[in-house]
């Protein structure tokens, strides 16, 4: 049933897009005689009892009904559209458009901020991009000759600071102020690596989430993400949870998601490890730490393949994709 | 390749008798070594066989004749009857026979055949049909009275095997052999292979733990050393230079490879930075960390191969996140193990440490209450325990408390494998255990959440209200060869040495000079230094270029300075003019409190305009107070009302004034008035009070 769903989806989403009357009436054709619906056929001709043969007819009857549904809606619509005619000169400019990674983070913004963690609202903080070494690496428990420090992969400004290789050095300040007391925060904000590919650039953006409070476990955390994840997406996701290792986290995930038919990276997370508050000198208290990169979040939902396009920005305004502000 | 089946059994006994059955199995076995068994052929195949009986078919002028089978493999199955014309036929004389489906050379096939009910499943040769030189009548078989006449057997069966080009191992019969092993039983290969070995390996400071693998065939003790060779097939230096880059490069662990020939004995000494290095009595062979790649050559046939563990600040001091990640959980040595099984398919031993035991690091103590903390998950603490030991910890129990119910009072003494160099607290274990058990595990509840509050702050106003006046936004690296006060001491290139000063370096790269229109703008951050402090400050870039049509019945005319002023103006910063300094790019343009408005002077792009602003302005204070009720009302009186007779009749209200206009001949004023909820005065009243 929940392959006919996906189906279901995926047919909306061309639907939706789509200008043509008569390609919606393919369309429709197409999706309501689906490999998936004749496997459905097939199942029933399986089935064992007449419980599971209705719920089978069932699902494929409202499969069926929603998409003569859907194609009827968009058909009128196109046909309403056809009729209303601007008879007056058309004017001189387009609309502009925000930039795709500007609507992502909102996107992100928005949904921490509808999100509370026992009843803490997400306060956003913001630190500067150029960043002390120490609070870049060592008070993120980094040791010195961890490569992530050599000058192949930071920009150095001078013998003190560097280009923040990642949010989480707003992690290290909001620590050093905050030493003894629960707290809900966020960040948005640039990171720089030397590295460029067609999927690294050497300044990206990064989001991050922190929570201070006793009851920020390893299960609080994995709800959290789900929650943020399904909110930012906007639909139930599966998910995978893959142990990974970062020095500033003790129980570090990496986030998969099902999207698309196949297994995406999308965030790492963890328990801040009790060195880092002992670096910041703070108190230790359970905390928890989520981030990602938002070019990742833009790119799987705009289906953008190369990162560098998103700074090229010259492709950016023919797509229909980013017309107008969404 | 082509072998004989007879030149596999010298290495390997079947036991499987049946040739079809027999050749399924090579088959099914050659597809797990990436091979694949191209069909089969049979040289010359004529046997010589005995005739048991001959029987007489009535009213048939060929007899029927039994022969003896049974010496040869892959015949058992086959019936023995054979109808023959030959008048010579007599039970017990010896003849050449064609069995079924061999071709002969001169392209007759044989098949079965029926006569007048009677099957014959095979043919009796002549000497002619044999193509040998024996005396034969005509109409008469072969009659072999000495029965040394050379032909081949059945068993001479050709196999083809296609062999993966990388797979150097199986490019000889000894390599065929060892990769088909499971199919039958191996001979001389493992004739050599000893399994039980127990022999003291030095172990220093858990650096090193010299491990065995592949078919040993020779071993020898020297002092305190082990060497352990193996035989391998053709062309084993290719085979042994991918096995040691594919080791190293793969998981990053070391090993080493000499051929026999080059070395009288081996010394391992370790070096002051606890890298072992291996040495014979002339010179040094290999250095921790380095592979030694001069030991073997084409013509190697004995190796030795010799793997230790190093810790991996120790290998090019390289100490990685991904290498922590990598070993999270696996035993490298056996990893190193299955590496070399599947390359070069030797046989496996096991690992055999110093003295016998695993060398062991710290020590953890794990409260078992500390699992529930982090995780929700109530496990045992015996559960615990089979897990870690699994994962080879050494784990003893130590209750606390002498109450049995009490499980938060139980701690776990933890001794760690040398390789965890990544468990180094209690949290470290129960990641561990939690690991194992399954993140999925975890019990997790989903919240649903409503967006609800989509606060649009002052900066995104902004842009919103750029978007609707036609300008794109964009996004830039600040990396430019402007020279500024901050300079990257490491750039990706000179051209990216310098952190931007002004928003105009990445912007202007933007510009298609063909292009109608160029309007774009960006929200970034500029980087400074005042009184040696480093400043980041975010400003609103705004950047136009081409041309434009403003009504409809002129034609279309390039931007002015005064259009990027009117795009400015309309976004209702507070700006307020200065006599500040230009950017060196300006042509001319106006300096502002918090930026600027120029031409740009000497580009490619002819007539672009740029702005530098501040996103600060009195339009944060104009943001609405939700508690307040507002209610706006424009009153239009003569030219004589002046504003301070409107404030007088209005002194009983909130109020203030937001727009005056003149006309011909009257005056409109707008007003605000604060919370009230409806309107103080009928307009009448008002007109009348005001006239």
């Amino acid at each position: 049933m929940n392959k006919l769903q996906i189906i279901y989806d995926e047919y909306l989403h061309k639907v939706q897009n789509e200008v043509s009357e008569l390609n919606i009436l393919k369309m429709k054709n197409d999706y309501s005689n689906h490999i998936e619906v004749g496997l459905m056929y097939d199942k029933l001709k399986l089935a064992n009892n007449n419980e599971e043969k209705g719920e089978i007819i069932r699902a494929i009857k409202e499969f069926k009904k929603q998409v003569e549904e859907m194609a009827n809606k968009y058909i009128q619509l196109i046909k309403s559209q056809e009729k209303k005619v601007d008879v007056l000169l058309p004017v001189s400019d387009k609309m502009g458009s925000l930039h795709p990674m500007t609507l992502t983070i909102n996107e992100i913004k928005t949904v921490i901020r509808n999100m509370s963690f026992e009843d803490m609202k997400f306060e956003f903080r913001e630190t500067s991009e150029i960043e002390t070494a120490f609070n870049n690496f060592d008070a993120l428990n980094i040791p010195a000759l961890h490569p992530c420090r050599t000058d192949h992969q930071s920009f150095s400004i001078d013998n003190e600071h560097i280009l923040r290789t990642q949010t989480t050095s707003t992690t290290a300040h909001i620590l050093q102020q905050n030493k003894s007391e629960n707290g809900a925060y966020f960040t948005i904000g640039k990171t720089y690596r030397k590295d460029s590919d067609a999927t690294h650039v050497p300044m990206f953006h990064q989001w991050e989430i922190l929570v201070i409070h006793n009851k920020a476990n390893f299960p609080a955390l994995l709800t959290f993400l789900k929650t943020f994840l399904n909110a930012f997406f906007g639909k139930q996701l599966e998910y995978r949870f893959r142990p990974s290792f970062f020095p500033f986290t003790r129980f570090s995930t990496e986030v998969d998601i099902w999207f698309n038919g196949r297994w995406l990276e999308v965030l790492g997370c963890g328990i801040i490890a009790p060195e880092v508050f002992e670096q910041c000198n703070s108190d230790y208290r359970m905390t928890f730490a989520v981030g990602g990169g938002v070019e990742r979040l833009c790119m799987i939902k705009n289906s953008i393949t190369d990162i560098r396009s998103l700074y090229g920005n010259k492709k950016i305004f023919g797509f229909s994709t980013f017309g107008g502000i969404r | 390749m082509k072998i004989t089946l007879k030149w596999l059994q010298k290495h390997i006994k079947f036991h499987e008798t049946d040739l079809k059955k027999l050749l399924t199995s090579i088959e099914c076995e050659c597809i797990k070594h990436g091979m694949e068994l191209d069909g089969f052929e049979l040289i010359n195949p004529i046997l010589q066989v005995q005739v048991t009986n001959v029987e007489n078919i009535a009213g048939m002028k060929v007899r029927k004749c039994t022969v003896d089978l049974s010496p040869f493999v892959g015949l058992i199955n086959q019936p023995n009857t054979v109808l023959c014309g030959g008048v010579n036929a007599r039970t017990g004389m010896y003849t050449l026979m064609c069995p079924l489906n061999t071709t002969l050379s001169n392209g007759l096939k044989i098949v079965e055949r029926k006569i007048k009910n009677e099957m014959s499943y095979g043919m009796l040769m002549s000497a002619s049909e044999a193509n040998v030189d024996l005396p034969c009548e005509n109409g008469c078989i072969l009659d072999l009275e000495d029965k040394t006449v050379k032909v081949h057997s059945y068993e001479d069966v050709v196999l083809n095997f296609k062999v993966p080009f990388h797979r150097w191992d199986l490019h000889c019969v000894r390599g065929i052999a060892r990769a088909l092993q499971n199919i039958g039983e191996l001979i001389s290969l493992r004739n050599t292979w000893k399994t039980d070995f127990n022999w003291k390996i030095p172990v220093h400071n858990e650096t090193s733990i010299v491990m065995t693998f592949g078919e040993v065939c020779n071993v020898s003790v020297i002092e305190d050393v082990i060497v352990f060779m193996r035989r391998i097939g053709k062309d084993s230096a290719k085979s042994l230079q991918m096995l040691n880059d594919f080791v190293l490069l793969d998981i990053g662990h070391p090993i080493a490879i000499y051929d026999v020939k080059y070395i009288d004995q081996i010394y391992v000494q370790y070096n002051a930075n606890k890298t072992v290095a291996i040495r014979n009595s002339v010179e040094l062979i290999c250095e921790g960390g380095m592979r030694n790649i001069r030991g073997y050559d084409d013509d190697t046939i004995n190796v030795v191969i010799e793997a230790g563990y190093f810790h991996k600040e120790n290998i090019n001091s390289l100490k990685t996140d991904s290498a922590y990640r990598f070993w999270l959980g696996i035993d490298n040595e056996q990893m190193v193990l299955e590496y070399v099984y599947n390359l070069i398919n030797g046989e496996k031993s096991s690992i055999y440490y110093g003295n016998g035991i695993m060398p062991m690091s710290k020590s953890i103590k794990l409260p078992i209450g500390d699992i529930y903390k982090y995780t929700g998950l109530s496990i045992s603490a015996e559960h615990a325990m089979d897990i870690l030991k699994s994962n080879k910890f050494v784990c003893k129990m130590e209750r606390i408390s002498q109450d049995d119910n009490v499980n938060d009072l139980i701690c776990i003494e933890c001794q760690c494998p040398s390789w965890r160099k990544d468990i180094v607290l209690p949290i470290d274990i129960v990641e561990e255990i939690t690991r194992f058990i399954g993140y999925d595990k975890i019990k997790t509840y989903e919240k649903r959440i409503g967006i609800n509050e989509v606060s649009i702050d002052l900066v995104e106003q902004v842009k919103l209200q750029l978007c609707a006046m036609g300008l794109n936004e964009i996004y830039k690296f600040p990396f430019t060869d402007k020279v500024s006060e901050i300079v990257i001491q490491n750039p990706i290139n000179t051209q990216e040495s310098y952190m931007r000063r002004h928003l105009f370096y990445g912007m202007y790269d933007n510009v298609n000079v063909g292009d109608w229109s160029n309007r774009f703008f960006t929200y970034d951050t500029v980087y400074s230094k005042k009184n040696d402090e480093i400043v980041e400050e975010r400003y609103l870039g705004i950047l136009i270029n081409g041309r434009s049509m403003r009504f409809w019945n002129e034609s279309s005319c390039v931007y002015t300075f005064f259009d990027l002023k009117q795009v400015v103006y309309s976004l209702g910063l507070q700006l307020t003019v200065c006599n500040g300094e230009l950017p060196d790019f300006a042509a001319y343009g106006l300096t502002y409190n918090e930026g600027y408005i120029v031409k740009i002077k000497n580009t490619i792009a002819e007539d672009t305009y740029f702005a530098q602003i501040k996103v600060i302005s009195k339009v944060s204070e104009l943001k609405v107070d939700s508690e307040k009720r507002y209610i706006d009302v424009s009153i239009r009186c003569d030219k004589s009302v002046d504003w301070l007779r409107v404030t007088e009749v209005l002194k009983n209200y909130d109020f203030y004034l937001f727009d005056v206009f003149e006309g011909d001949g009257f005056i409109k004023y707008g007003i605000t008035f604060v919370n009230i909820d409806e309107v103080p005065m009928s307009d009448l009243l008002l007109l009348g009070e005001l006239s």
